[in-house]
């Protein structure tokens, strides 16, 4: 099976066919680990969860419409997993005070260039964020989320999602100007 | 100058971050999404090792059946024929019955040639079935044995003991007695049969010639019992262990001892090798509850970042051991004052408080020798269990830190766990103990049991680990 043929690909998955959910697994693991990783509080946790949301993912397949990108609909299917953990967790608006935040544990900067080393830092970052903070900002600037919607997703009201968009940011920005970007 | 944290340039960071990045998750999320695919489909080896067992205990009812069936049959024909040795080729024994006494045997050349050359006994099964628990009942039918002219009435009327329960007789040819036994239980009476079926060469039922006082030797054996085992689980973990991005090196020293409770019943299938050995099989379900204080001494071990102070939460992992492989728990502390900082190697200690209960279908496959022939037997076992997991359910009951500048984290949630657990492993298990005969087919044993494992069942190598359990196996055995 060829991955330049996805509809193929997409069927013998529907069939059960194992090789075939390897290759479409392999295919889409390195973005949707990243998707986790932003949300998550650790790579424990990510793992949990992609592995949760690619299960999803062979099993709902049939309800995939061939109409739209197949990549933006498994996006959604664990990006909603990601969600249900999270709520599951009870931990998306916990009260923290600002004062921890400076305390937190410095880390290690990343030695490489580019990208990869600017993902990873604002990932260490985003880990260092409270959840609910975390959640907001994922969902509003890189998932493109309207406030209504995050509202909607999360069950909060507009407001609190504006609120938190904005410490959200204002707590980033703090952890990042400690370690300057390379 | 511009900000590079301001609004809009925190989301083109981001946008820039993660709109091409791809990180890669360990095989441990296919392994896990593979295994959640078997299940789904229905493809789980625990499905496939019930129907073993299923298929084990099928397999044992048949053959216990199948042994039972032979001896019915062999009861039922009733037919005994043994020839008479070279030595005394004048003598010739026919057996008539006893209700038809008079009843001659056809005067035809074949019968004549027959019955002067081999003894012969037809004798009806239920005849033969005259000893009922200790007591003798009288038969019904007694046999006329013609041995050269002579003829003898050997009736079971006369008081011959019969030494077993499933048919036994004696049969007098004036020159030698020799015993007989008709295996098999009861059978309804045969009809007359015709001379000329006398005649007919039997060479598949020949009598089992046994001496006096000589059990027959039963060779299948089916047992089923309880054990009740204590454990102790001995874990040890040192080393550094690499660090997570985003947590230090650190170094875990943890020592636990885990008194354990072991359950199990099954139901196995023996069969006697010779005098001594047994070899078993069957299928036992265990379950194991292991309550565990794990006391572990963590300590920075980031020498490649001299001098870099470490203040707020501590995040590290610490493995669990089980039988059938680990629970990894990521640990978060926080300090209780925020602003001190951790120094490298200085210890902080938690302790964890843990309930786990573990469910396996095992089976087991052992060699028992036996000592002694009497009533009592002495007996000891040593084989290895194959072990499947089908449960597993831990629960931490305490999590608390032992060094005042620490505790668990208030904020986050503090302990997260992921489970590496093997759905099999081998173990060994070793005994003594009485075996005692209740009767020819029942008996009943009592054993002391050491199990164990093989080998460290997590692969983890920084984890040493030692597992045995002592106690006590009851059993019924029936023989057949």
């Amino acid at each position: 099976m060829s991955a330049e043929h996805p509809q193929q690909l997409l069927k013998a998955c529907l069939k059960g066919d194992r090789r075939a959910q390897r290759q479409l697994y392999e295919q889409y693991k390195g973005r949707m680990f990243s998707l986790c990783l932003r949300y998550a509080d650790s790579r424990h946790d990510a793992e949990d969860w992609l592995q949760e949301g690619f299960l999803k993912v062979f099993r709902d397949l049939d309800q995939f419409r061939s109409d739209g990108p197949f990549e933006g609909w498994m996006r959604k299917v664990i990006l909603h997993t990601i969600l249900e953990n999270l709520r599951r967790q009870k931990r998306l608006f916990p009260t923290i005070a600002t004062d921890n935040l400076e305390h937190l544990p410095e880390e290690e900067a990343p030695d490489r260039e580019g990208e990869a080393a600017l993902a990873q830092q604002v990932l260490a970052g985003l880990r260092q964020l409270p959840p609910g903070f975390r959640t907001v900002l994922n969902l509003y600037i890189l998932e493109g989320y309207t406030h209504a919607e995050i509202a909607t997703e999360l069950g909060i009201s507009v407001g609190t999602s504006k609120s938190q968009l904005m410490r959200a940011k204002a707590h980033l920005k703090t952890l990042l100007e400690k370690r300057p970007i390379i | 100058m511009n900000d590079p944290f301001d609004s809009n340039h925190m989301d083109d960071l981001m946008h820039q971050a993660f709109d091409r990045h791809e990180e890669i998750p360990s095989d441990r999320v296919w392994q896990g999404i593979e295994a959640g695919l078997d299940e789904r489909s229905g493809r789980r080896p625990v499905a496939l090792f019930w129907w073993l067992g299923v298929l084990l205990i099928a397999l044992s009812t048949g053959v216990w059946w199948h042994f039972q069936g032979k001896k019915e049959l062999s009861g039922e024909k009733k037919h005994i024929s043994q020839e008479r040795s070279d030595t005394t080729p004048e003598t010739g024994i026919s057996q008539t019955n006893h209700n038809s006494p008079a009843a001659p045997v056809p005067e035809n050349p074949k019968s004549k040639i027959s019955t002067s050359n081999s003894l012969r006994a037809i004798v009806p099964p239920r005849a033969y079935r005259y000893q009922k628990g200790k007591k003798t009942v009288p038969s019904p039918i007694s046999s006329q044995i013609n041995d050269n002219g002579k003829t003898k009435i050997i009736s079971p009327d006369k008081g011959i003991p019969n030494p077993l329960s499933i048919g036994h007789d004696r049969i007098d040819t004036s020159q030698s007695t020799r015993d007989v036994v008709y295996p098999g239980p009861s059978a309804p009476l045969l009809p007359v049969l015709s001379p000329r079926l006398l005649e007919q060469p039997l060479p598949a039922l020949h009598p089992i010639p046994v001496k006096s006082g000589k059990k027959t030797v039963r060779k299948w054996m089916l047992a089923t019992g309880v054990s009740i085992l204590a454990s102790r689980q001995s874990v040890r973990s040192t080393g550094q262990r690499p660090a997570q991005p985003g947590t230090l090196p650190v170094a875990i020293t943890a020592e636990s001892q885990n008194p354990a409770r072991e359950y199990s019943a099954g139901i196995e299938l023996g069969r006697a090798l010779g005098k001594r050995w047994e070899l078993w099989s069957g299928l036992r379900l265990q379950q194991l509850q292991i309550n565990t204080l794990h006391i572990a001494k963590m300590r920075r071990v980031d020498g490649q970042y001299p001098g870099q102070p470490v203040g707020g939460d501590l995040r590290f992992r610490y493995l669990i051991n089980t039988p059938t492989g680990g629970v990894a728990v990521d640990v978060r502390m926080e300090q209780v004052d925020t602003t001190l900082q951790l120094p490298p190697n200085e210890p902080v200690v938690f302790a964890i408080q843990t309930r786990q209960t573990l469910k396996y279908a095992s089976l087991p496959l052992f060699a028992v020798y036996r000592i002694g022939q009497g009533r009592w037997n002495a007996i000891l076992r040593g084989g290895a269990t194959f072990n499947f997991l089908q449960h597993n359910d831990l629960v931490i009951e305490r999590f608390e830190s032992r060094t005042d500048r620490f505790r668990p984290a208030q904020l986050l949630r503090p302990l997260a766990f992921n489970e590496y657990l093997r759905r099999f492993n081998v173990g060994f298990q070793m005994g003594a103990g009485v075996r005692f005969s209740v009767s020819e087919r029942l008996s009943v044993g009592l054993e002391s049991l050491y199990s164990g494992q093989m080998s460290s069942n997590n692969g983890d190598p920084y984890l040493q680990t030692r597992s045995y359990s002592i106690g006590l196996n009851a059993s019924i055995l029936c023989k057949f």
